[in-house]
């Protein structure tokens, strides 16, 4: 553990040294090494707890109110921080080539580094403290510190909105998840996860406001339905890693928090599966169709974040479930597709921010509507983002599709569940189903439209391809894509050590030591068969029938265009034409907002037309907000002008009134 | 081995078999004599023979796309068992891999279409992934709670176990109407889509392979063929009486009868109905849901 402690030290270091040096270079160069020292360093030492060495533990005594801050690197925490530490690792590397433009101006860079050194820190603070107040303090700097990073285009007012809106989103979590600290304190005079688990598991009459407390907090931070609208916004807003490493690794904290509290738990009540399952179901449903309506297309990938977080988090309704109902495989099933859910995800969706991001640095737009045939100029861009983009579709041969499945195995393994248990899970692998298959529907929209056929917009320039500091991470990502894809059980043995540990309480006999226990339950082999067929046999196909019609002259030709002699790109499928079935046909569920300029006059005039979909989710909170307000306003008349304050004192007296009474 | 050779045997027969039935059928009604059966077998070797046309705004995508599709269609029908208790390939969630292949051929083809960058590939594409839409959730809320209700978890083992039931006449009823509609979505007949018009506009899935020729469109073609042999053949082996491993000659006879019957059926409905409006494709899906939820209603109260 101390060398735990080390590395933090020189992340601060590194940092402090990205403040505090001359040049650009040199500041990026620090924070950079700083990174590439303390990183492995903490792999290390933490990887061997995923093949079941024993759980690094320390103490640090602090003063009253803290307590003994403990520090414990278990399965779970090694987990997140294996895959939060090095893609924070290979998003600094990536940043580099993104904001290579700034290295040689005046602009200040190493403060951009020094947040990101800041967030690796607050991911080996969050993942290791049990200590509830040390763990604010870690979740606030991992908020502040993304907060900063999403902000670094802080001269154009949208993306100070949008910091905004994701600065208060995090910290009315941050409320709820102190609410919830606070009733646990008053109940164990402790601030220790450890007395919190105690509790936990002999008193069940709080459970209830604990949990949703909780469950507010995490999906705040997480964006599951309905508190998603702030994560499309700040996708578009933040910088191509910044926005790769939020969606792939730091709102993945809220998960990790869900699952640290199952593992506190014990057994959770029936109920608490079913709205996780819920929940997660609608943040799929809806952030999937409106990936449909987006044509910015970071904007497009924050609502397929909030559609693969709610997978994960239907994986860990299913786990629940499973721990309520007593039944090792569907418990097993549940968790394991959600936290190789969370790894697949966090792969596949930094890889295609990166992407854009290189689509955005070489093109200076991600308006979907505006590029197109960005193949020809940016061929391993373009590779890489179709790699990931059949990721995200849950397409085998690759890791999308593993823990897509192992989800839908685990809904259908109806056993010894009541009947009408067992419907409502068939219907919500239905509804998965259905969220796949528009899944689909968008990956291929996103990559048809940007990356094949003609330029849209002839003014639009393309430079050229990406520089090799923002093309090797994505190499990386998809390497890892493609294995996690071809040999799924190399995913198995990285979860098995997490889900084993949120099995442990309910299931202490049953599970067993040694050897890859899931494989009891789900059995991959097959599937990785069929993955490397697929790879093979049509390779081979295909070079096959290249040899044998390379013996003749292949003419090309222009496409089909029925004889009409001047086809132009204006004529292909826009990015909204494509799903414009689609849009038509669920139209009450999208709100299209336009802005028009339509000519009047009988004679020809310039007019405009601008209409994009906003997030109606949204739009219904604020209207429900706006009407509590108006209610309040009707109050106003009563309130006495000599005393200003007399409303918020007696809204005030009310509540502790209530607290005393029910505490 | 015997039955593995069967299933090739019959993977590289029926499809043609099937199709051509259903175009002798449609000539029936027109009072023509038709096509000979194995015509479309024929139309594929000549493709085979000739060299493909390239356009020069595509990539290698429009090129590999259609030997994915073939792959893939291959790699499902391996999953399938087209006589009641056999598949080559069987394990637990097959069902979920078997949906997941086709729709990464459908995928790929749907890459291609947007790859040669025309107005027809794209409509083509557009509207082959919002028909796709609906497929899938009937298919898995139906196949999946026979399979959850039966306790298997594999094609194969439903298939077997669905032999002796007789009490589920209902559900078997129900399943054949929804796999009847996801035969006409996924495999482009008339209501939803006509594969013998020559109208772009009109086109739902002939559209997107547009400017595919040569041995690409023969991958293409066969793989269609192949899947409309999957849907009939799950239609089929729900109603077969027989199993594969205790009664060979008559189950396959039994299986043969009823796709060719259904292939004739097929024919029929082409021949008397026109195609429905695109708008009304929705409409006409919640049908096949309909089916589908009837299927988890009788089980769950059955079972």
């Amino acid at each position: 553990m101390n060398t735990i402690f080390i590395a933090m030290l020189i992340y601060v270091m590194g940092g402090c040294f990205g403040l505090g040096l001359a040049h650009n270079v040199r500041r990026v160069s620090a924070v950079l090494i700083s990174q590439m020292i303390a990183t492995p360093l903490i792999l290390t030492q933490v990887l061997p707890i995923l093949w079941g060495a024993s759980p690094l533990e320390s103490h640090i005594p602090w003063t009253y109110p803290v307590g003994m801050i403990d520090f414990h690197i278990d399965a779970l925490s090694a987990f997140f921080l294996v895959f939060s530490l090095s893609l924070t690792l290979l998003g600094s590397f990536y940043a580099v080539g993104y904001l290579k433009n700034y290295l040689h101006s005046a602009r200040h860079m190493g403060v951009h580094f020094f947040l990101l050194n800041m967030t690796a820190l607050s991911f080996v603070m969050i993942y290791s403290i049990q200590n509830a107040m040390a763990f604010i303090f870690a979740w606030e700097l991992a908020a502040i510190a993304a907060w900063l990073l999403v902000i670094w285009d802080h001269d154009n007012q949208r993306v100070r909105f949008a910091g905004f809106n994701y600065l208060v989103s995090t910290h009315l979590s941050l409320l709820f998840l102190l609410s919830a600290f606070m009733i646990m304190y008053a109940r164990t005079d402790s601030f220790a996860f450890s007395q919190f688990a105690i509790f936990l598991r002999n008193n069940t009459e709080d459970h209830s406001v604990i949990f949703l407390c909780l469950w507010l907090a995490f999906a705040l931070k997480s964006a599951c339905f309905p508190f998603h609208s702030w994560l499309p916004r700040a996708h578009a807003a933040a910088p191509a890693h910044i926005s790769a490493l939020m969606s792939g690794v730091i709102h993945k904290a809220g998960l990790y928090g869900l699952l640290r509290f199952t593992i506190l738990w014990g057994e959770p009540q029936v109920w608490m599966g079913w709205m996780l399952l819920a929940f997660g179901l609608c943040s799929a449903l809806v952030a999937v169709s409106y990936t449909l309506t987006q044509s910015d297309q970071k904007r497009l990938l924050g609502y397929s974040s909030t559609e693969h977080v709610g997978i994960a988090t239907m994986g860990f309704g299913l786990g629940y479930l499973g721990l309520s109902w007593h039944s090792l495989e569907l418990a097993s099933l549940g968790f394991a597709a959600g936290i190789l859910h969370i790894l697949n995800h966090a792969l596949f969706k930094s890889l295609l921010f990166y992407g854009s991001g290189c689509i955005y640095r070489m093109t200076h737009s991600v308006d979907l509507e505006r590029l197109g045939g960005l193949w020809r100029k940016m061929p391993f861009t373009s590779t890489l983002l179709f790699v990931g983009g059949l990721a995200m579709a849950g397409l085998p041969p690759l890791n999308g599709f593993i823990s897509e499945f192992i989800l839908s195995l685990g809904l259908y393994h109806g056993l010894s569940h009541a009947p009408s248990d067992l419907a409502l899970l068939i219907l919500c692998a239905g509804a998965l189903a259905f969220v796949a298959s528009v899944s689909c529907f968008s990956s291929c929209r996103m990559l048809g439209v940007s990356l094949l056929g003609e330029q849209r917009d002839p003014q639009l320039q393309y430079k050229g391809e990406a520089s090799a500091w923002m093309l090797l991470p994505m190499l990386l990502h998809a390497f890892a894509i493609l294995l996690l894809g071809l040999w799924p059980y190399a995913g198995l043995t990285l979860i098995q050590a997490p889900v084993k540990l949120l099995l442990g309480f309910t299931f202490e006999k049953a599970t067993p030591n040694a050897g890859l226990f899931l494989s009891d339950f789900v059995v991959l082999t097959p599937i990785a068969w069929i993955s490397l067929w697929l790879v093979g046999l049509s390779l081979l196909l295909f070079a096959l029938r290249t040899w044998k019609l390379k013996t003749h002259n292949l003419k090309p030709s222009r496409t089909w265009a029925c004889a009409y002699g001047y086809a132009s790109s204006h004529m292909q499928y826009t990015a909204r034409s494509f799903s414009d079935l689609f849009i038509q046909n669920f139209r009450r569920f999208f709100l299209f907002k336009q802005r028009q300029n339509i000519p009047t006059a009988y004679f020809p005039q310039k007019g405009t037309l601008q209409s994009h979909c906003v997030d109606a989710v949204e739009n219904q909170i604020f209207k429900g907000l706006a009407v509590g307000e108006r209610l309040l306003g009707r109050l106003k008349p009563y309130g006495r002008e000599d005393l200003p304050l007399a409303f918020s004192l007696g809204l005030l007296l009310t509540v502790l009134l209530m607290s005393v009474l029910w505490l | 081995m015997l039955y593995l050779i069967i299933h090739v045997v019959s993977l590289l027969l029926l499809p043609f078999v099937l199709l051509g039935t259903i175009n002798r059928s449609k000539a029936f009604f027109n009072g023509r004599k038709g096509v000979k059966i194995f015509q479309s077998y024929f139309d594929l070797r000549k493709l085979i023979s000739k060299f493909p046309v390239i356009n020069s705004s595509t990539s290698l995508i429009f090129s590999f796309a259609p030997y994915i599709v073939l792959v893939s269609t291959w790699l499902a029908a391996s999953i399938l068992p087209f006589y009641p208790g056999y598949s080559p390939l069987a394990f637990s969630g097959d069902f979920i891999v078997f949906a997941a292949l086709l729709a990464l051929g459908r995928c790929a083809l749907v890459l291609a279409a947007m790859d040669t960058g025309s107005a027809f590939e794209g409509m083509g594409a557009s509207r082959e992934s919002y028909i796709s839409t609906f497929a899938e959730p009937m298919f898995f809320i139906g196949i999946g709670s026979l399979l959850a209700f039966s306790s298997e978890h594999s094609f194969q083992a439903l298939s077997h176990s669905l032999l002796n039931v007789h009490q589920l006449t209902l559900a078997k009823i129900s399943i054949s109407i929804f796999l009847w509609l996801i035969l006409h979505f996924e495999c482009s007949r008339i209501p939803v889509d006509d594969p013998q018009t020559h109208l772009e506009l009109t086109m739902l899935h002939e559209v997107m392979i547009l400017d595919h020729s040569g041995p690409d469109l023969a991958a293409i073609l066969w793989s269609q063929a192949m899947k409309l042999f999957f849907y009939i053949a799950l239609i089929a082996s729900m109603w077969n009486p027989y199993d594969l491993l205790d009664q060979t000659a008559l189950s396959i006879c039994s299986s043969w009868l009823l796709m060719l019957l259904i292939a004739v059926c097929i024919g029929f409905l082409e021949s008397l109905i026109p195609r429905i409006k695109i708008s009304s494709l929705s409409q006409y899906s919640r049908l096949g849901f309909a089916a589908s939820l009837v299927t988890l209603i009788i089980l769950t109260f059955k079972g």
